[in-house]
């Protein structure tokens, strides 16, 4: 008989006492006094009433005190020492003794003692082997290295030689792999003969546990299991989370913390969505929040906000960069410059009309030109927009450029221009930046050129492109874009001749779409007809802002599709300031391995290119495919029973105890656990007195 | 403060009668001319046949000119009854739930009798007694008897003493020399039944007629009104006897308290019927008026 938390069992007498003080003058004092006559009469009818009452109050704080008593015995996880009938408790018995050590990459986590979980674990290891060498000397012992798989290579088969097995201790060191029990539970299934027991050496990190199906339950005699982690009481991960609300101007940044509260702050930088510049420096109380000021709520306001935490202040590898979303949904304008000239041809309608997804549009206003034009004259007439659709835009009223020009200027917006035949282009250069030009259609003649690679703009397929050749319609005159050497662009769409048709431009925050919608007066030529409401759908599904996450699994490679000239500046670095290998060829950058978990961030060397917009300018490296979150959240006892199955007996000890005392963890394995059937009977007995004070107060 | 000689009582009882239990009928002659001598009124009853014997002072002289034969005049005659009204003057009777205190009542009730028999001219007194006698107007006839027992009950302040009547009704009994109607007004609450009844006893055995009036407060017959809800609440006691005050539910014990309190009165009554002690018992949601209405036909009854 023994107890996991003897210092409950301590503290039982005191809450016991305490539990028949509260009983004894706990209760309600009168609030009110009152004089009256016949005090006599009200004695003699307590007095009568007090005989019964007084037995059945000992009954009830009898009731009390043992629920306590079982409740606090519980907690000290008492054992019963038994004889197992897998022979393990005899100290003759030729059985093995395994002792599996996890070194997964959790493991190497470092607290503030400077030591890892590993060798915490590696040195609760050797003094288990030591004491079982003691007590059991006829018992071999069996050393299991596993990650997400066992390492042959650093296990040792059942042996009595106490040194190979340390030697094996002494190797060992965490690698970049998630956890997987399952690994060492069929190993030690596998190698049968009759077992005294698993000692488990693991942070018990969830995703360990979550491939399904019980393995040790096949065995004949399956052998108790006893955890030695440090993550159930000890202080292992902590995460942090961003929580943004930013339609309600409350703007978080939480650390969670498992286990015991981290001391002090984690400084946070937050920069705007390039991560070109600082917005401000905040101090997040650990395991707690900070609200944003409002700086950083204004630029919530424009785009997103990334905020970097130095690696040195977190514990955990969530180390590098949070975006914090823009969560509201996006406001569309539309103004239209050529409304209803012809409905049948007129851009506005179709995108009424035909475009299906424009029905989804959250908030879609609609205005002429004329209407814009007024709205743009007003303070802040367009602010509450985050997307603009500008199409065929003619003669454009000073205001509303200045308007335009401002919205385009704003990260995290998105501007859509479609130019038609009669576009005022000089407008549209001031309030795009970009270059443009008129042709009188000879110049594109030929082939349309589109992107080689899949689906592109909102997932639309380029297929129906392929083939469309410009000089079979008569283009008689149309708005194009200069194609400049140092343009800041990306060609998206191009005709004969590298003339870009659609391109995207970055050149000013927002994210901004030019396309040329007309080709000649009559409208039936670029963007064909049919096209054209692909087009428009694609379109309307890009965001403002690229996606900038991608997440990737330890040890695989990712592939983008760049140009050369992109892909050549390019450099990613991990949290630790490790580069990640590139290598190029035939158009596709192929990145990784991925060696290391955590967050890598994506630079470009060359500032300004347009390409990059579109690229994750960071990379999530993670330890499983499962849940992301498994890593930091401790095992469930389903889990648990899960992968062990229902007939294994399994308990769990600390570290620091387990270095304290060794043999402790060994009786566990042939213990038997009393906390269950204590809180049973805990509430058995409250259960009792409930129905004891229920069947008083009837009486 | 108007006094306790409330006018409207006395208008409500005025033409009410509260005679003493047993009248004397037939010429006041022999034992039974004591009354007639003291000054009770005489009203003609009859003649009857002289007899010897008899007073000739009550020969009608004018029958024998008629008749030539000796008539006595007979006559209705009253005895003449002395009134005491004994009150208990300890705190307990100042106690009230609602407007109207039992010693409030206690008093009109006790000026009311004491105007229905000076009204007949009989000799009435007051005491007020507490654990001994307290005060007191000597018993006389005439109005000024009611004015000295309105002064008596209107100026009595002092509520300091306790109920202890089996002492105190010993040494009342001593001021009464001869066997009177003593109408005791008290809420009876301070002893038991027995030790209540004890000083009943001794007035009664002084050949007095003795009436206890048990005058209760609502709520000391029914003490869930002064706690309707199930709270706990601290109870002590008016006159300061009880050591402890004590902590309880008043609402939980209603039941029981009023079980109790009925036993009590039985015995107390049984106790009075035994010893030909009239008991009555009200509340003081009884008007004074009505009270003496219902003692006044309990009187004629008794006729």
């Amino acid at each position: 008989m023994g107890a996991l938390n003897p210092a409950f069992l301590w503290a039982l007498p005191i809450v016991v006492a305490a539990v028949l003080l509260l009983h004894l003058y706990g209760r309600t004092k009168p609030r009110s006094v009152l004089a009256f006559t016949n005090l006599r009469l009200i004695a003699d009818i307590l007095k009568d009433r007090q005989r019964g009452r007084r037995l059945q109050d000992i009954v009830l704080i009898g009731l009390r005190c043992l629920a306590v008593a079982c409740v606090f015995a519980a907690l000290a996880r008492p054992y019963w020492h038994r004889v197992s009938g897998g022979g393990g408790g005899d100290p003759a018995s030729a059985s093995t003794l395994w002792v599996a050590v996890d070194l997964s990459y959790s493991m190497g986590y470092r607290d503030e003692t400077s030591e890892t979980l590993f060798d915490k674990s590696r040195a609760a290891a050797a003094r288990l082997i030591e004491a079982s060498r003691r007590a059991y000397p006829a018992r071999t012992i069996g050393l299991v290295a596993f990650s997400d798989k066992v390492h042959e290579d650093l296990s040792v088969a059942p042996t009595k030689s106490f040194d190979a097995l340390h030697d094996a201790l002494a190797r060992m060191s965490p690698v970049y792999a998630a956890t997987d029990h399952r690994s060492w539970a069929v190993h030690v299934r596998d190698a049968g003969g009759p077992t005294a027991g698993v000692l488990v050496l693991s942070d018990l990190a969830r995703h360990g546990f979550t491939n399904a199906g019980a393995v040790l339950a096949d065995m004949p005699l399956p052998p108790a299991v006893v955890f030695v982690t440090g993550s159930l009481f000890d202080p292992v991960n902590k995460q942090v989370s961003m929580q943004s609300t930013v339609g309600e101007r409350a703007v978080d940044i939480r650390i969670d913390c498992f286990g015991r509260v981290q001391r002090g702050t984690v400084p946070v930088r937050l920069l705007n969505a390039d991560m070109q510049r600082v917005l401000a420096t905040v101090n997040v109380p650990a395991c707690g929040k900070m609200s944003l000021d409002a700086a950083v709520l204004s630029a919530l306001q424009t785009g997103g906000v990334v905020a970097e935490i130095p690696a040195d202040d977190l514990l955990y590898d969530d180390r590098a960069y949070l975006d914090i979303a823009d969560t509201r949904s996006s406001a569309v304008m539309v103004i239209d410059g050529e409304p209803g000239r012809r409905l049948s041809e007129s851009e506005g309608f179709l995108m009424r009309h035909a475009v299906d997804g424009l029905a989804q549009a959250p908030a879609l206003t609609w205005l002429s030109q004329q209407q814009a034009t007024a709205l743009g004259r007003e303070k802040r007439g367009l602010a509450w927009a985050k997307e603009i659709w500008l199409l065929n835009p003619q003669q454009l009223d000073a205001d509303l450029v200045s308007s335009l020009r401002d919205f385009s200027a704003v990260t995290g917006n998105k501007l859509v221009v479609s130019l038609g035949a009669k576009a005022d282009l000089g407008a549209i250069e001031r309030i795009t930046g970009v270059r443009l030009r008129m042709t009188d259609g000879q110049d594109v003649a030929g082939k349309v050129v589109v992107p080689e690679a899949g689906d592109w703009l909102g997932g639309i397929p380029v297929a129906a492109l392929k083939d469309f050749e410009l000089d079979k319609t008569a283009v008689h005159k149309a708005a194009l874009l200069v194609d400049e050497p140092k343009a800041v662009w990306l060609r998206v769409l191009s005709a004969a001749g590298a003339v870009p048709l659609l391109a995207e431009t970055r050149s000013r925050g927002a994210r901004t779409f030019i396309f040329t919608s007309t080709l000649d007066d009559d409208w039936t030529n670029l963007p064909h007809k049919g096209f054209y409401v692909s087009l428009i759908k694609g379109l309307l599904r890009e965001p403002a802002l690229a996606a900038y996450a991608s997440n990737v699994v330890l040890g695989e490679t990712l592939i983008w599709n760049l140009p050369r000239s992109v892909a050549m500046g390019l450099q990613v670095a991990c949290a630790s300031g490790s580069s990640v290998p590139l290598s190029y060829k035939d158009g596709a950058l192929s990145l990784g391995p991925f060696t290391e978990p955590g967050f890598c961030r994506v630079r470009s060397q060359v500032p300004r290119v347009a390409e990059f917009a579109t690229l994750p300018q960071r990379v999530a490296v993670s330890l499983s495919a499962d849940d992301p979150e498994s890593d930091i959240k401790p095992a469930r006892h389903e889990d648990i029973d899960g992968l062990l199955g229902k007939g294994v007996k399994w308990h769990s000890i600390t570290a620091s105890r387990c270095r304290q005392d060794p043999a402790q963890a060994l009786t566990l394995l042939e213990a038997k656990d009393l906390m269950r059937p204590l809180l049973a009977i805990a509430l058995f007995l409250l259960l009792c007195e409930a129905l004891f004070v229920l069947w008083r107060a009837y009486k | 403060m108007p006094g306790f000689l409330d006018p409207e009582v006395i208008a409500e009882i005025d033409g009410l009668s509260f005679p003493p239990r047993s009248t004397l009928l037939g010429a006041p002659t022999g034992a039974q001319t004591v009354a007639a001598k003291k000054g009770a009124s005489r009203e003609f009853s009859d003649y009857r046949v002289f007899t010897e014997g008899d007073d000739p002072r009550f020969i009608d002289w004018k029958a024998y000119a008629r008749k030539d034969r000796y008539y006595l005049r007979t006559f209705e005659g009253e005895t003449s009854s002395t009134l005491w009204t004994l009150l208990d003057a300890s705190k307990s009777m100042t106690f009230t739930s609602g407007r109207v205190s039992k010693w409030e009542l206690a008093c009109k009730m006790a000026l009311g009798l004491t105007y229905l028999a000076l009204k007949r001219r009989d000799p009435c007194g007051t005491m007020l007694a507490g654990d001994g006698p307290l005060d007191m107007v000597a018993a006389k006839p005439g109005w000024q008897t009611l004015n000295a027992c309105t002064a008596l009950l209107d100026g009595f302040k002092d509520f300091s003493s306790l109920s202890d009547f089996s002492g105190s009704f010993e040494r009342l009994a001593a001021a009464m020399p001869r066997p009177s109607l003593v109408m005791v007004f008290s809420d009876f609450l301070g002893v038991t039944a027995e030790e209540a009844f004890a000083g009943l006893k001794a007035l009664s055995v002084r050949r007095h007629e003795v009436v206890a009036i048990r005058i209760l407060d609502a709520a000391e017959v029914d003490i869930g009104l002064l706690s309707p809800t199930s709270e706990r609440i601290r109870v002590t006691d008016v006159e300061g006897k009880a050591a402890e005050p004590i902590d309880c539910d008043l609402s939980q014990i209603a039941a029981d308290y009023r079980l109790r309190l009925t036993r009590e009165q039985e015995v107390f009554s049984a106790l009075c019927m035994h010893h030909r002690i009239e008991s009555f018992t009200f509340t003081t949601a009884t008007a004074a008026g009505a009270a003496l209405k219902q003692l006044a036909a309990w009187r004629l009854g008794c006729r």
